[in-house]
């Protein structure tokens, strides 16, 4: 047995061990689901590479367990965040079983896809950790949740077939290239699965409606899963639709900017920002994991300072708070300039410049959130203070310092940070401060919601009543020919005939005169 | 004469005999009545352990002897039936378990008891079914065997339920009938062959295709394919055990197994081919399939859901015969045991459900997860493999059948296979949803009180068994020793090396 | 082979003169006619057994009462097909004798008539069987016929006494219309011995009237439709064990004489084969259909009978490539029927007796009170819907076969069809048998003994599908 298997299989034991206790609290929940999640975090940081081959995992006989650079950073990403949420939620009492049961399956599944190798295991992986996502937002109280969560989980299973699909080609024609028609699956299924626009409109809702744990998974862990995933199914990327990707990203991140600055709330700003985040990784991860798998890292940095917003709503005014910020917004711009500089080197002189667009806009929309981000009461009421925050934020720190261990950042990336900074702080200060009108679903085109609404109710009526009701007037027309009354009657009136002496005896006489001259002929 | 002839008979013998006894006894006799089926059920599998070594070391287990002039009653044991016998004889064990809890203080538990071993025993039969009169012999004992357990609680509604099973499937058993001696009467034999004996006889092939159709539709209504389906849902009244039993084994499975056997062992899967038949059949499965999950979306009865589930998902074995190459094959074989824990898993939460709480709806399960942990997770477990989540059982099915008609070039099978899993998803994550995460209702419909266990332990840990062996034989599939691997051996067999 | 004691003695009188010594003993001590008619009911059966014996391993035998010859004597024939019809029945003999011994416990004064009539009957039938000649055949025949009615008229209520009225004017008319045959038949070749008649005869005119004439009134005493206005009256008001060997035994002697008529002369031509064919058809959907409409369980049963006498029938049009399939075919039907109608009548008889009644809508709870009962009257059933593995099976496997491989599509799908309709009938008993009523009926019970030999009976017609290699085989040389 190794190290890396228990990786995975502990958070399941432990989810396991916490399903079976119906009780409605666990106090110590918080501090069980830190403890576990502090074990990948001291893999990925102290343990060496190693490949656990699994032969008789799943189908493919080539799957394994790995602990190379993408595989530290992912541990790290997944591992650093649950922590942190684990320990947020030792500050809250009421944490049913099922929801931090929920958390493990999350880690576990995220665990998995950090480590897997071989197609089947990386969407076990991927699916383990979307649905136990959900699951962990279906533990949130109240009932805001609920609308963006069947999106989510729609856009989900919806993503999983695709990557279905994409893998059963991949095996079925392991020499051959992938089609256009797959390459645009897999683009699909990644901006599905990652929260990228044009699904994104369930993060901001989503967003706004969980509490701090929550919401800071909800902004790390999507796009996280959706970058690694890609990096672990296509380790060189896929430069072929490079462009498209970035085409993708950029078209997204404008569409993020205009409607993330007209919104008001910081949540659903964050969710903003997030998708503009997401874009410009996926448009960066088309290129590749690079060398020292730089991108990693980089997604790693620029993840982890989003999910650092939410938690910072829960800093007092000060110092502590400030920094927070500056931190957050400084390694965002930095690594988003390193990512696009990433991007943009295997893309045609066009598409060179659109990257580093999407980059200062993911930023500048950080900028925004944080500025509209409220500190927590001075006076102790609210949730009070944490400097938990800084976890996040150290770890993005690390990340960005081991991006650059592989390639040292020029101008072309230093530029961006302050520049995206400087104009989103004008941005915050320029937009007028009234309140907009609140906009509850995204901004996903509401036909498309309305129409998906039309067919299902469609698909209703066929199923609970056309289809019996055509099926039972078939079966009353078919049973209308045979009219049972009026038969019954001949078949009585025939009978009666029969029975008569004259019938029978005249039918003896007529059967034995026909059957001699049968016989004779 | 030797054990090798009477082995099969004898695999027969452990489940009629105790059947027999259990009709003669009185309903307070339950501790006899439990051990003898307790015994019979395990004496069973020992046999079949037994078989199953001798199997892999070449022996031959057939049991002959004639029947009608012409033609043997023949039980063998080959790899395929071996399969299902196997299936058949696990699963039993772990629905009489659940049954003796199930059914603990109801009238009339020695019939019940009775008809079940006696439709076990009519599964077992077909499955070693050795040639098509022999099988048509215990897919008619099947039908008969079960009406007594579909109309077991006597209401009104098992009655008409009854009615329907009968009609649909007696008339089944008339077209097969139809079709087998019209077969005969052409071939002058009905013996199972690997890769078929009608191929090379120079017979009419428009007559061939009409043959294989009348077979088709004959097995086809057990196989619950569309439009032949609808004895299915209302078959539902009877006791969960039984439900869990027809859907996961006996009946339908049944249905699959003599499609499997027809398009093997009769045609020939490449003769068949070559007739031009397999692909309406994969067409009429892929129908079934996506129709029965459409229906399934909208249904508020627990146990309706899961039998346009049921419709929908045995149709996978269907398609992956008709898909007509090994890799497809594969994975047709495959989901028939798969299926089989996976949904009778499903059942047996669902009959726990209503046994402890009294709830039958999807709408009334609130809260249960956090009531009933254990059982949810079972039935958690499940819905993800029906879906066709890695590491599920249901995945490798999934798996194997996509890439199957990818390997032949019949890429609509993977849209067909994804728009199922898609409705998969989209009715039974509600479910799941609704039992976990919303909040419990202030008191149960029918609420019974087990102390310190949510349910009694008989109906408890069947459901959990059945749950483990979903995830390890999706988990572990290419280990030596799954069903995966027994069914590698199965399609090496009937296709042409 | 049978030891000498065995192969040796001249079991084939008695047969018959075992059971003509019963009715006597039982008419001379009416007080002990019961003990007296069981035993000698089995010691008829253990003749009738030896007898299948002795053919099965020696080939068809041949005894001269008193030693005289062919044309002069009387001679007893017995070959695959009488020993088969000889076996059959004796275990229905002796099951019912079984049954009516507890079944008439409860009418004393029905006891001292009943053995009697019953022995009589038996020894007529078991006459008739291995009868030799034309006119011996009608003989037995019209014994038979007359101690079958007064069977009948036994039960004493109205209905029965019309009924039987109605049995005896068609059995007389039968007879004659088969006397004439005989004697016309005497008449064209001067002997009346059935292996002469089928060397002399040789078709023309003077062989086709008599023998239209005999089928004519044999098919009114075998019921089949149209003649079989008189069955359902006589059937379904007799006592349980009288309308269970009316209907298993009694119809199959006609039917048996039609075959000997049939296999002795072997007429040419399709024409006879398709019109007995169509009736018999007719006679399935019919009586099927009029099964189907019964509101009691007797007349159900007794309907049934009408529509499973029209399967023998199929055999005629079917038998022209394939005789061998088509014959064995029917006459396992006719041995599987005997045995499931036995059975299905003796278990109305249980209900009848349990419930005081047979309505078929008010069977409610039967299944819990009677298992037994119901059992025996699922496995009847099974035989007659012909599903598998039952002797019913066999027969009609062997009847479609016949018809696929001459590739008569209409004969199959009349069989096909057939078997579905009664099905539907069977299961409409069945399905009533499994309710809950609320309310609860008085019930008297039922000595186990009634229940046991109805399903061991009916067990026997499942059975009868596992034996069909060792009986079929006995026909062979019979079969033309």
């Amino acid at each position: 047995m190794s190290l890396l298997l228990a990786l995975p299989m502990l958070p399941l034991a432990v989810a396991a061990w916490l399903a079976r206790s119906s009780r409605t609290d666990l106090p110590g929940a918080g501090w069980i689901v830190a403890l576990v999640a502090a074990l990948p975090v001291a893999v990925a940081a102290l343990a060496a590479g190693e490949r656990l081959a699994l032969p008789d995992l799943l189908v493919l006989g080539n799957s394994a367990l790995v602990l190379d650079e993408t595989s530290r950073a992912a541990l790290l990403l997944f591992g650093g965040l649950w922590v942190t949420a684990g320990l947020l939620l030792t500050r809250h009492d009421d944490v049913p079983g099922a929801g931090a049961a929920a958390l493990l399956v999350g880690l576990s599944g995220a665990v998995t896809l950090a480590l897997a190798e071989g197609g089947p295991l990386v969407y076990a992986g991927l699916l383990a950790t979307g649905y136990g996502l959900y699951a962990v937002m279906a533990g949130e109280p109240g009932d805001a949740w609920r609308r963006a969560g069947r999106t989510m989980v729609v856009l989900l299973v919806v993503s999983d077939l695709l990557v279905f699909e994409v893998l059963l080609s991949q095996a079925a024609h392991p020499a051959a290239a992938l089609g256009p028609g797959l390459l645009a699956l897999v683009i699909v299924a990644m901006a599905l699965r990652g929260g990228v626009p044009p699904a994104h409109a369930w993060l901001p809702p989503a967003l706004a409606a969980v509490r701090p744990p929550t919401a800071m998974l909800l902004v790390a862990v999507p796009p996280g899963a959706a970058l690694f995933g890609f990096l672990k199914m296509f380790p060189g990327g896929l430069p072929e639709v490079a462009a498209a990707c970035i085409l993708l990203g950029s078209a997204g991140a404008v569409w993020m900017l205009f409607a993330g600055l007209a919104r008001s709330r910081p949540r659903t700003t964050l969710g903003y920002a997030l998708g503009a985040t997401a874009a410009l990784l996926l448009s960066a991860a088309s290129t590749g994991a690079g060398p020292g798998a730089g991108l990693a890292w980089l997604g790693v940095a620029l993840l982890a300072c989003c999910a650092a917003l939410p938690l910072v709503a829960l800093l007092r005014p000060g110092s502590a708070r400030d920094t927070a910020i500056a931190v957050a917004l400084g390694v965002h711009g930095l690594a988003g300039g390193l990512a696009a500089l990433h991007a943009a080197a295997v893309l045609p002189r066009w598409g060179a410049w659109l990257a580093p667009v999407g980059a200062l806009i993911a930023t500048l929309l950080l900028t925004v959130t944080a500025r509209r981000t409220p500190a927590a009461a001075a006076d102790g009421t609210g949730e009070g203070t944490t400097r938990l925050v800084f976890a996040p934020l150290a770890l993005a720190a690390a990340a960005l310092g081991l991006a650059w261990g592989t390639r040292v950042p020029g101008f072309d990336a230093l530029w961006l940070a302050p520049v995206a900074v400087t104009l989103g702080l004008v941005a915050y200060r320029v937009l007028p401060r009234r309140r907009r009108p609140h906009v509850p679903r995204g901004d996903l085109p509401g036909p498309v919601e309305r129409g998906v609404g039309v067919l299902a109710s469609a698909l209703h009526a066929a199923c609970m009543r056309d289809l019996p009701r055509l099926r039972d007037r078939l079966i009353a027309s078919l049973l209308g020919l045979w009219d049972g009354e009026a038969w019954s009657r001949r078949i009585l009136y025939l009978d009666l005939r029969l029975r008569a002496w004259p019938a029978t005896s005249l039918m003896l006489l007529l059967f034995a005169l026909g059957a001699a001259w049968l016989l004779a002929a | 004469m030797n054990a090798n002839v009477w082995l099969p008979v004898m695999v027969l013998a452990s489940s009629f005999i105790p059947g027999m006894i259990i009709f003669m006894l009185p309903e307070r006799a339950v501790v006899l009545r439990t051990t003898l089926n307790l015994g019979g059920a395990v004496l069973k599998i020992i046999l079949l352990v037994l078989m199953m070594i001798g199997v892999s070391h070449g022996v031959t287990y057939e049991f002959r002897v004639p029947f009608v002039p012409g033609l043997d009653f023949v039980l063998h044991a080959d790899a395929l039936s071996l399969m299902f016998v196997n299936l058949s004889a696990v699963l039993w064990l772990a629905t009489t378990v659940y049954a003796i809890g199930y059914l603990e203080d109801s009238p009339n538990r020695s019939r019940f008891f009775g008809y079940f071993s006696l439709c076990v025993t009519a599964t077992v039969g077909l499955a070693m079914a050795g040639n098509l009169l022999t099988f048509l012999v215990f897919y008619e004992a099947l039908t008969l065997t079960t009406y007594p357990l579909v109309v077991h609680r006597g209401t009104e509604a098992a009655r008409r339920a009854g009615r329907t099973y009968l009609i649909y499937t007696l008339g089944g058993g008339v077209l097969l009938l139809t079709g087998t001696i019209w077969l005969y009467s052409l071939t002058g034999t009905l013996e199972f062959v690997d890769r078929g004996f009608v191929a090379g006889l120079g017979l009419d092939p428009n007559v061939l295709r009409m043959i294989f159709a009348v077979l088709i539709m004959g097995v086809g209504v057990k196989a619950a394919l569309v439009p032949l389906h609808a004895w299915l849902p209302q078959a539902m009244v009877a006791p969960a055990p039984v439900s869990a039993l027809l859907h996961a084994v006996a009946v339908v499975k049944a249905g699959a197994f003599g499609v499997v056997r027809i398009v093997y062992d009769v045609f020939g899967i490449e003769f068949a081919a070559s007739l031009g038949v397999t692909l309406p059949l994969a067409v009429l499965a892929a129908v079934t399939i996506i129709y029965g999950s459409t229906r399934a979306l909208f249904q508020d009865d627990l146990k309706r859901r899961l039998a346009f589930s049921t419709v929908s998902q045995v149709s996978y074995i269907t398609l992956g015969v008709a898909i007509a190459g090994p890799i497809a094959t594969i994975g047709g074989l495959v989901h028939l045991v798969h299926q089989g824990f996976m949904k009778i898993t499903l059942f047996f939460c669902a009959g726990n459900l209503a046994e402890t709480l009294g709830v039958h709806k999807v709408s009334e399960m609130a809260g249960a997860g956090r009531r009933m942990p254990w059982t949810m997770t079972a039935f958690t477990l499940a819905a993800f493999g029906m879906i066709g989540v890695p590491p599920m059982a249901g995945f490798i099915s999934k798996w194997y059948l996509g890439l199957g008609g990818l390997e032949v070039g019949q890429d609509w099978v993977v849209l067909v296979l994804a728009g199922s899993s898609l409705l998969n998803a989209a009715y039974f994550l509600p479910i799941l949803r609704t039992a976990w995460f919303d909040p419990p209702p202030e008191e149960w419909p029918h609420e019974r009180d087990f102390g310190r266990k949510e349910t009694a332990w008989a109906l408890l840990l069947p459901p959990i068994a059945t749950a483990l062996a979903a995830l390890a034989w999706g988990l572990f599939a290419s280990m030596p020793g799954t069903p995966l691997d027994w069914v590698h051996l199965i399609a090496a067999r009937k296709y042409a090396p | 082979m049978l030891p000498e004691y065995l192969a040796g003695a001249a079991w084939m009188p008695w047969a018959i003169v075992l059971p003509l010594w019963g009715a006597l003993l039982s008419f001379l001590f009416p007080r002990r006619a019961a003990p007296i008619g069981l035993g000698v009911a089995f010691l008829t059966a253990t003749a009738a057994l030896a007898v299948l014996l002795q053919v099965a391993l020696g080939g068809p035998r041949r005894y001269q009462v008193g030693g005289w010859g062919a044309p002069l004597g009387i001679d007893l024939v017995a070959d695959g097909l009488s020993a088969l019809m000889l076996a059959m029945t004796a275990v229905i003999g002796v099951a019912i004798s079984i049954y009516a011994r507890v079944y008439l416990v409860a009418a004393p004064d029905k006891v001292r008539r009943f053995w009697p009539l019953w022995m009589f009957l038996w020894a007529a039938l078991n006459a008739l069987f291995q009868a030799g000649d034309v006119f011996n055949l009608y003989v037995t025949l019209e014994l038979l016929g007359l101690s079958a009615v007064a069977l009948v008229a036994l039960a004493g209520s109205g209905p029965a006494l019309s009924g039987a009225m109605r049995y005896l004017l068609v059995s007389l008319f039968g007879s004659l219309a088969y006397l004439l045959g005989v004697a016309l038949l005497y008449h064209a070749y001067g002997t009346v011995d059935l292996a002469l008649l089928g060397e002399r005869a040789q078709g023309g005119i003077q062989l086709a009237v008599p023998l239209g004439a005999m089928i004519a009134g044999l098919l009114l005493k075998t019921g089949l439709f149209p003649f079989h206005v008189w069955l359902p009256p006589a059937h379904g008001s007799a006592r349980a064990p009288v309308s269970a060997l009316l209907s298993a035994l009694v119809v199959k002697a006609s039917f048996y004489l039609l075959l000997r008529l049939w296999f002795t002369f072997t007429p040419a031509g399709q024409g006879l084969p398709i019109l007995l064919g169509a009736l018999g058809t007719a006679a399935i959907f019919w009586g099927s259909i009029q099964a189907l409409r019964q509101r009691r369980l007797k007349l159900l049963v007794a309907y049934s009978t009408v529509a499973q006498l029209g399967y023998l029938f199929i055999a005629f049009p079917l038998a022209g490539m394939e005789p061998a399939l088509a014959w064995g075919g029917s006459i396992y039907l006719a041995l599987s029927h005997a045995f499931a109608k036995g059975a299905m009548f003796l278990a109305a008889g249980s209900i009848m007796t349990e419930s005081g009644h047979d309505e078929i809508g008010e069977l409610d709870l039967v299944v819990e009170r009677m298992p037994l009962t119901l059992a025996a009257f699922a496995l009847a059933g099974i035989s007659l819907a012909g599903l598998p593995p039952s002797g019913g099976f066999v027969g009609k496997w062997m009847l479609l076969q016949a018809a696929m491989e001459q590739g008569l599509w209409g004969w199959a799908l009349v069989l096909i069809g057939g078997g579905a309709l009664t099905a539907a009938y069977v299961f409409r008993v069945l399905g009533f048998a499994f309710t809950t009523s609320p309310h609860r009926h008085e019930s008297h019970s039922v000595p186990g003994t009634m229940e046991w030999t109805a399903l061991l009976l009916a067990l026997g017609a499942v059975l009868l599908g596992f034996v069909a290699p060792w009986a079929l085989p006995l026909l062979d040389g019979v079969l033309p």
